[in-house]
């Protein structure tokens, strides 16, 4: 399966961006978060409105392009790729259905960023909880994702309801964060007379963060790959190149294989109808390659890759938060097993 | 066959728990790791309380694992303070011991052992960092990465060419060890900042410029050096393998944190199969650990079985964390579980990468196939 000629040039305009904008200021991402300024440019090239309509300034990209889009920012900065999966498979998605143009064309422009707070749909013992006591959302909810935004969609478990505040909400100190430290995470606190109800529900927002998940998990196995590959062609060890030695070329090039053949499946998987059973197929093969291959390409770096400078150890750790975060994985594996069975599986 | 500790090593495996438990705060845990410091205040706790000490091998085993349990960065930067004293012990003479050794056991200075090279980390034989032969003394020049204890150390021993390789198939002839002291004019050294975890653990480049060292830090002979280091690889490795094992248990203790206050948690068979699978390997690579150690610890060292141990413990410690990530979840990524991860990968790294240590597996073990 090829691509066509329009998502060859995304693919080729995105690089060309990651190369230019985000790897030289890659380790401040890590070190201090997403920038106002990357975020600025994010928006400027339609990537936090990538599955805007064009009325509100965003991208409008269909399927593929969205996971071309995450792929290859993640490729670079994972973190990144997380930031523009939250705006648009989250908080866009959310808003669609209720026409509210306004506050898309803020996101899709930067001038405001986003939110779901989606810790009940994780697997967590405390996720916290809120509640909708008359005019009044209140109560906590302990893992938020860009939890410095301005716009929270959250749930309201009792009713199964989403509500969109935009004030009445405190940001709790940081957690310790394995994974995506560009993107602030934290418990909230909200209190807010000041929300509105939103119709669409938030299952069939997780239900459609699979195919992303997996397109960001498949760049951060292309990112820290790509750099393994580079450092084996230049190292010496022993008065030979690194790639010279068998156990480590025959290891990186069946990575390299994997990567192939799972773009490819990316590509065919994107390309096709919503398919929820290959979607989350593809994002299980994926995130255990994203693991597997970036724990590779560290150990290919030696001490090296140990270190923040090298941009190899946050994809290892990248890859590991992502299949905590990426969705609950006790449930997801229920579900796919029940899929596949086409019957009630996977429940003792 | 008795596969049982005596009692006063367990007593000392309690009593170092019950110090890391106490000591090793979320907080102070918290707080070292984020701002990459050296845990001074802790460190000398640990000696005035007797968790450090040498003289029973099997007691520094047990303290190792119990350490690396809670924290692997605080538990380093007691451990570490002494990093490379076997080698004076066995190679240093009277004068050596008195002057540097001794007041690294009390807890008084701190010592690190330097062999790696920006160009040289597992290909030893690689180094380029030379001394030379003057007048009276030697001159020393190069560079070293990756030290622990680099900018809090008081003394270093360093691997160093005194004289040029003989040929390919002998890159590791003519190395010398010396003691070189911290402050001696010449020496620069930079912290390494951003690892990825044992963040607590000083880690630094030195760079040596035309540093003077006297004759008598020479350590044992000239040109003796690369035996003298691999003869402490054969005992560093089985604490790495200790250190893993710790860090292993660390990770089961997270999941076990998470079954006492989730009922539903452990009612899950693929929750329960996973405690299985990590608790049978931490098992079987403490067997294999403390069969190493057991030669080791009666001078009849086998490099095989060392390199196994070191091997082996190194995956399970990673393996046991992911494993423990997976099924404890965010529950996990948000404690104590998140920095275990980030520390175990080091084990497969440091003192001999996993790759060399196949490497030694099978050359100690082809040998021995091929004499009989």
């Amino acid at each position: 399966m090829t691509m066509d000629e329009e998502y060859k040039v995304l693919e080729s305009v995105l690089k060309e961006f990651s190369q230019k904008e985000i790897e030289p200021v890659n380790k401040n991402i890590e070190l201090e978060g997403l920038s106002t300024d990357l975020k600025n440019k994010l928006a400027s090239q339609g990537f936090l409105g990538a599955l805007a309509p064009f009325e509100t300034g965003g991208a409008y990209l269909d399927r593929l392009g969205y996971a071309i889009l995450l792929r290859e920012i993640s490729s670079a900065s994972p973190s990144a790729a997380f930031y523009i999966f939250i705006q648009n498979s989250l908080v866009i998605k959310s808003l669609m259905k209720d026409n509210n143009m306004e506050i898309i064309s803020k996101i899709a422009s930067g001038k405001i960023s986003g939110t779901m707070a989606y810790s009940t749909r994780l697997n967590m013992l405390d996720p916290g909880h809120i509640m909708k006591n008359g005019n009044m959302i209140e109560g906590v909810l302990n893992a938020v994702f860009n939890s410095s935004g301005n716009i929270f969609i959250v749930n309201i478990e009792e009713e199964n309801n989403l509500y969109m505040i935009d004030s009445g909400y405190e940001k709790l100190p940081n957690h310790e964060q394995l994974g995506f430290r560009g993107v602030t995470f934290s418990p909230v606190k909200f209190k807010s007379s000041n929300f509105k109800p939103l119709s669409t529900k938030m299952d069939e927002i997780i239900e459609d963060i699979h195919l992303p998940v997996a397109a960001i998990a498949i760049g951060i196995a292309n990112g820290a790959l790509s750099k393994a590959i580079s450092y084996a062609k230049e190292r010496d060890a022993f008065l030979h190149k690194l790639k010279d030695f068998q156990p480590l070329a025959f290891n990186m090039s069946q990575a390299y294989s994997e990567l192939d053949s799972l773009n490819t499946y990316l590509v065919s998987v994107a390309e096709g109808q919503k398919d929820l059973k290959k979607e989350m197929m593809l994002k299980t093969v994926s995130l255990d390659f994203a693991r597997r291959t970036s724990k590779l390409a560290l150990q290919v770096h030696g001490g090296y890759g140990y270190l923040m400078d090298f941009g190899v150890e946050k994809f290892y750790r990248d890859a590991m938060f992502l299949s905590i975060v990426g969705g609950h994985s006790l449930k997801d594996k229920v579900k796919l097993s029940e899929l596949i069975f086409e019957s009630k599986a996977g429940w003792i | 066959m008795d596969f049982s500790l005596p009692k006063e090593i367990e007593e000392k495996r309690n009593k170092v728990r019950e110090f890391a438990l106490r000591e090793f705060t979320d907080e102070k845990k918290r707080y070292y790791d984020e701002h990459e410091k050296f845990p001074f205040e802790i460190r000398e706790k640990g000696f005035k309380e007797g968790i450090f000490g040498v003289n029973n091998p099997w007691e520094q085993l047990v303290t190792i694992e119990e350490l690396f349990r809670v924290d692997p960065g605080l538990g380093n930067s007691i451990l570490s303070s002494a990093f490379g004293a076997e080698v004076l012990m066995l190679f240093g003479n009277d004068f050596q011991k008195k002057k540097y050794l001794e007041p690294v056991l009390k807890g008084e200075k701190i010592m690190g052992f330097a062999t790696t090279e920006p160009v040289a980390g597992s290909d030893v034989a690689g180094i380029a960092s030379r001394i030379e032969n003057k007048d009276g003394y030697w001159l020393l020049n190069g560079s070293k990465m990756f030290i622990t204890n680099g900018t809090v150390a008081d003394f270093f021993l360093v691997l160093t060419r005194s004289g040029p390789s003989p040929s390919e198939q002998k890159r590791h002839h003519n190395m010398t060890m010396i003691i070189l002291e911290s402050n001696c004019p010449g020496v620069s050294r930079n912290k390494l900042y951003g690892k990825m975890g044992v963040r607590a653990t000083d880690t630094a480049e030195i760079i040596f410029d035309n540093v003077k060292v006297p004759n008598e830090n020479i350590i044992g002979e000239v040109g003796k050096g690369f035996y003298y280091a691999m003869t402490f690889f054969d005992i560093s490795r089985i604490y790495i393998a200790a250190q893993s094992i710790g860090i292993a248990e660390g990770a089961v203790d997270m999941i076990i944190d998470k079954v006492k206050k989730d009922e539903k948690f452990s009612t899950m068979e693929s929750v329960q199969f996973a405690i299985a699978e990590i608790i049978t390997k931490v098992e079987a690579a403490r067997l294999l650990t403390y069969e190493a150690a057991s030669y080791l610890f009666e001078f009849k060292p086998d490099p095989t079985l060392t390199s196994m141990a070191k091997y082996y413990s190194a995956d399970v410690a990673t393996f046991a964390a992911e494993k423990a990530l997976e099924i404890t979840g965010v529950d996990g990524a948000i404690t104590s579980l998140e920095r275990l991860f980030r520390d175990a990968k080091i084990m497969e790294i440091w003192e001999g990468s996993t790759e060399i240590e196949k490497l030694v597996i099978y050359r100690s073990f082809i040998k021995k196939v091929m004499q009989k």
